[in-house]
């Protein structure tokens, strides 16, 4: 890339090609959007190139913070081509004597067509309609000519985030032009040669004068190199342009710029993955030139917990926590867009900033430690949970009672009883510690270390982790972290806090809508549906029973009648369990939708539903055309048997052969275990064969009411065989269609 | 030699006054920011072009420490300047003016990162950054898009230098109340005793009832003054609105405030502030003011 020169000329399937060149500069652009202007120029200026007969290819786009570059393949001209347009039927288009009439001469003018130059055509091949058509030779423009015209579209293209008045204006007929920073300077090039366009000022609502125009001068670091009495640079071409500004300390190509990084890390000793891993692209696109600075942290600082630390590195300062030093000083490092000179003071200044809010931290460490975590519970009086819903020691001790009384239903043991009550009752104390006020992502990780003085591990673990599971992946935290009794204890304390605020919420008529859920209840309600999923070890707790005993805790701040109540929180928790399983591609919606719909309520074991839907998409997909036809015939069966009364099957009433063989089938299916989903699945896949012929052959509303009713029942013993595992009637079937509806 | 705090103010007023800025004085109200300043907040609203650099002593009640505390006080100063229109080497301008204090980019990491200022009580927002110098925040930078709830034309680029953090950075001291304020003397002589006693006084002392009526009191005499027919007088009712402001805020920090009473206090000001924005552009651009969007009461 980097051999200066300026553009060569190519030719391709003999046609001349030519190089177009396209730098966007700004001031400071936000980082996180960057990737994403990137994309929407490269497919906006493929889609126009294309559009306008240019064949565009080797389409590249490039960012830093300052800049956007373009660099493609273009025809030198656009294709000549020939359209045909179509005007009036033929027997408005001549007169009776066959001549053209003064509409086909209006069509052929309009055209810029001679009148002989008309032709009579169906306009579908094969149809006996005629019309008139003119067939025009376009010969294509000068693609220069072609871009000055569409470069100012693409510019008004962008979408951002936030956009910005610079008092801007484009003279595209659209006026005032906004953007996400102001625009600083244009390069458009096509093989070397200046594509106009310009923007304007904004004075007054109206235009002004010219503020910047598109030339052939980019603009390199803001500082480096030092000294240089001027920053701009002129270029031709691409490959002047990237050479130029390497020399100028820019690296243009983002992936390169993250590899400087990743190696400046890891030759500090850091590891680029994980949370390092998305700081490493977030630092790439803040700089033109990054420069990786190490800092390190007095021994003094040591002390402190490692949660703590990263909070203070990661969260508030974006910096890499690194391996500690041989003296065991916690060491970081931090992004800097300087050179190696300007870097030492980076280093410094970095260490002075970090060093300035571990200060702070340890005081509020020190300061929190001189009281136990259950001394604090009284204070959390003093802060509202939810003006509706009382104070967080009011929630404090209600989750307590939640967790202790939902224990004995569940039969855990009288310690986890005990442990779970006590961490539930201390879960929400560093609210009010110095630490959590400065750090409110460290609330949870605070109660847990502080508890650890006076509570057994398990409690402080429980308080540690009781605001997980946020994310939705099974491995997320905190899988993997507790066992034993510890996790049991977890899993309590987690679910009723959550559980608690649910019914809070809901009881007082406070749901999600839309984007809008202020109070993170939808994250709430998957909280619930994770744990029980995948922290929950014993018997599955009776939900409507928790809420009862919720809404009898709330007391009178709650109104909802008990009974709505638990229908509201069995929707939203339903709901909420749809979208863990999409959300995990645990199987395709129309199994999720089968296996929520099978005769068993859901939310009794979400466990269960979990371990149906895995044995329906294994077993479907052993074989999908079987389950295809099996998901018509249930189809069927159900729209016959539906709000019929239906008895026992009695045999002796078959008359065809196919009734006969279907019910040997039923019955021989009815052996396989029902608890074990996937051997049902299969057995009711083996049955196949005789429901085909059953309705093939059978005629289920026959005249005889004996008959009639004898074969509802038995349509109905086959839907009875999975319709614990699923409703197969909610499949996809290749006819169709109604997959999802009810 | 490393600048002194009244050094860098000296500094910046010589800088800003040859790019054509009249240097004014802070507003002689207490206010939490140089924005709420008339020469910004009234300024920056019309057509007419405008140049102004001055410091404004910044009073933030919940941010009190008695003190103690090396990074954060009461009351705290910005260096303000506002450049309207907004030129468009306003970053270099801003960049040299960083010199002109010792500051030499190229040896430092001197960086823009986006960071939009709102103002939620004054109807106010822009765009821009926060400038790092090694790390470390120094100046807030914003093209304003708003103030009072008018759409802005044109736009004013604002400049916030954050005085004691600059001083700190240069003398090279991790305690503000090490900085030297002029030679030899030190910004703990100074005001480390003001900090202590205000920050008394509106954690521990104040008086809420007076302060929920000084409060009522302020947003109820600007209202009247918008109300008052006869010639302008949105620059009178602007200082109660300010008022208004500071009492809020000495009620914040004092604790004296629920979650939505505090909410709905920040919007009686936003619409007042509003009000006054509108009647300060009605007053002077009436054929403007349907435009922008100004809007009184």
């Amino acid at each position: 890339m980097s051999k200066t020169g300026g553009p060569r000329k190519r030719r391709k399937r003999g046609r001349a090609v030519a190089e177009f060149l396209f730098e966007i500069g700004f001031e400071e652009m936000p980082a996180p959007w960057l990737k994403g202007l990137a994309d929407q120029l490269l497919s906006k200026f493929t889609a126009v190139a294309a559009d306008e007969q240019l064949a565009p290819q080797e389409v590249r786009v490039f960012w830093t913070a300052r800049r956007l570059v373009l660099v493609a393949q273009v025809n030198e001209r656009q294709e000549d081509r020939t359209v045909v347009e179509w005007g009036p039927a033929a027997k408005i288009a001549k007169d009776a004597a066959g001549n053209w009439s003064k509409a086909a001469e209006g069509f052929a003018k309009k055209q810029g067509v001679p009148l002989d130059a008309l032709k009579l055509a169906p306009k579908a091949e094969g149809s006996s309609d005629l019309y008139v058509s003119a067939t025009k030779q376009i010969v294509g423009r000068p693609t220069g000519d072609v871009l000055a015209g569409a470069l100012p579209a693409i510019l008004r293209s962008f979408n951002f985030a936030k956009r910005m008045n610079w008092d801007a204006w484009l003279d595209d007929g659209r006026g005032a032009f906004e953007f996400g920073r102001p625009i600083q300077w244009l390069v458009a090039l096509l093989d070397g040669e200046v594509v106009p366009l310009t923007i304007f000022d904004a004075v007054g609502g109206a235009k002004g004068a010219a503020r910047v125009m598109a030339g052939r001068r980019s603009l390199g670091h803001r500082f480096y190199p030092r000294g240089a009495s001027d920053r701009g640079f002129d270029v031709r071409s691409f490959s002047e342009l990237d050479a130029g500004l390497a020399a100028r300390f820019v690296i243009l190509d983002p992936a390169r710029r993250r590899d400087r990084i990743k190696w400046n890390v890891e030759a500090a000793g850091g590891e680029v993955a994980g949370e390092a891993a998305h700081l490493v692209q977030e630092w790439a696109d803040l700089v033109e030139y990054p420069t990786v600075v190490v800092g390190s942290i007095p021994p003094e600082f040591a002390d402190l917990p490692d949660e703590v630390l990263e909070t203070v590195l990661a969260h508030h300062q974006k910096a890499i926590t690194l391996p500690r030093g041989k003296d065991g000083s916690p060491r970081f490092a931090a992004i800097s867009g300087c050179d190696d000179a300007g870097a030492v003071n980076a280093a410094q200044g970095q260490e002075r900033v970090v060093i300035a809010r571990l200060k702070d931290a340890r005081f509020f460490y020190n300061e929190d430690r001189k009281r136990t975590i259950e001394s604090r519970v009284d204070d959390l009086a003093a802060v509202t949970f939810h003006k509706g819903l009382g104070t967080y020691k009011q929630k404090a001790e209600r989750i307590s009672l939640l967790a202790t009384n939902l224990a004995g239903h569940v039969g855990l043991s009288a310690d986890i009883t005990t442990a779970a009550g006590r961490a539930a009752l201390f879960a929400k104390a560093d609210l009010v510690t110095l630490m959590v006020r400065e750090f409110p992502e460290l609330q949870g990780v605070m109660g847990g270390l502080y508890a650890q003085a006076t509570e057994p591990a398990g409690i402080a673990q429980a308080i540690r982790w009781h605001y997980h599971p946020v994310a939705v992946e099974p491995d997320a935290a905190p899988a993997g972290r507790l066992s034993g009794e510890a996790l049991e204890t977890f899993a309590l304390v987690a679910l009723v806090d959550k559980l608690d605020t649910l019914i809070g919420y809901l009881g007082i008529g406070v749901t999600p809508s839309g984007s809008s859920d202020p109070y993170g209840l939808r994250r709430a309600g998957q909280g619930v549906i994770r744990i029980l999923l995948d922290f929950w070890t014993g018997k599955a707790p009776n939900l409507d029973d928790v809420v009862a005993d919720g809404h009898r805790l709330y007391g009178a701040s709650v109104s909802k009648p008990t009974k709505e109540l638990q229908s509201a929180l069995r929707a939203f928790l339903l709901d909420r369990l749809r979208g863990v399983l999409v959300a995990r591609n645990a199987g395709s919606s129309d199994e999720i939708d089968a296996v929520l719909d099978a005769r068993v309520d859901p939310l009794a074991d979400v466990r269960d539903v979990a371990k149906r839907l895995h044995a329906l998409s294994a077993v479907r997909s052993e074989q999908r055309e079987v389950f295809a036809a099996l998901a018509e015939a249930f189809k069927r069966a159900k729209n016959i048997v539906a709000g019929t009364k239906v008895g026992a099957v009695d045999q002796a009433a078959f008359v065809e052969g196919a009734e006969g063989l279907l019910h040997a089938a039923i019955v021989k299916a009815e052996s396989a275990p029902a608890a074990d989903p996937a051997s049902r699945l299969r057995a009711v896949a083996a049955v196949r064969g005789e429901v085909d012929s059953f309705f093939k052959s059978v005629m289920v509303m026959a005249d005889d009411p004996v008959l009639k009713t004898n074969r509802l029942a038995l349509l109905s013993r086959l839907l009875n065989l999975v319709y614990e595992v699923a409703d197969l009637s909610k499949l996809a079937s290749p006819a169709g269609d109604s997959a999802t509806s009810s | 030699m490393s600048l002194t705090l009244q050094g860098i103010i000296a500094t910046l007023n010589s800088f800003w006054e040859k790019q054509g800025c009249l240097i004014q004085l802070g507003v002689d109200a207490e206010v939490g920011a140089g924005t709420m300043h008339p020469e910004t907040f009234l300024r920056v609203l019309g057509p007419e072009p405008w140049r102004v650099g001055y410091v404004q002593p910044s009073r933030r009640p919940t941010d009190g420490r008695y003190g103690d505390n090396p990074n954060r006080v009461y009351k705290h100063h910005q260096y303000q300047v506002i450049l309207k229109p907004a030129p468009a080497n306003v970053q270099d301008l801003y960049l040299d003016s960083l010199r002109a204090l010792g500051i030499e980019p190229a040896d430092h990491d001197v960086r823009f990162e986006e960071d939009n200022w709102e103002s939620p009580a004054l109807g106010a927002w822009g765009i821009g950054w926060q400038v790092l110098l090694d790390g470390q925040e120094i100046t807030q930078f914003t093209y304003f898009q708003q103030a009072g709830g008018v759409n802005l034309s044109p736009i004013s680029a604002e400049i916030t230098y954050g005085l004691e953090r600059i001083a700190m950075y240069l003398q090279d001291k991790a305690d503000m109340f090490d900085v030297e304020w002029g030679a030899g003397v030190l910004y703990r002589k100074v005001r480390h005793e003001e900090e202590f006693e205000l920050s008394r006084y509106s954690f521990e002392l104040a008086d809420v009832d007076l302060h929920m009526k000084l409060f009522d009191g302020s947003l109820g005499e600007a209202k009247r003054l918008l109300e008052t027919a006869g010639p302008r007088v949105s620059l009178a009712a602007y200082d109660w609105v300010l008022r208004a402001s500071h009492a809020f805020n000495v009620l914040d920090a004092r604790g004296g405030i629920s979650v939505t009473q505090r909410a709905s206090m920040l919007l009686q000001i936003r619409k007042l502030a509003c009000a006054v924005a509108a009647a300060y552009v009605e007053d002077r651009w009436p054929a403007e003011a349907k435009e922008t969007g100004a809007r009184r009461g």
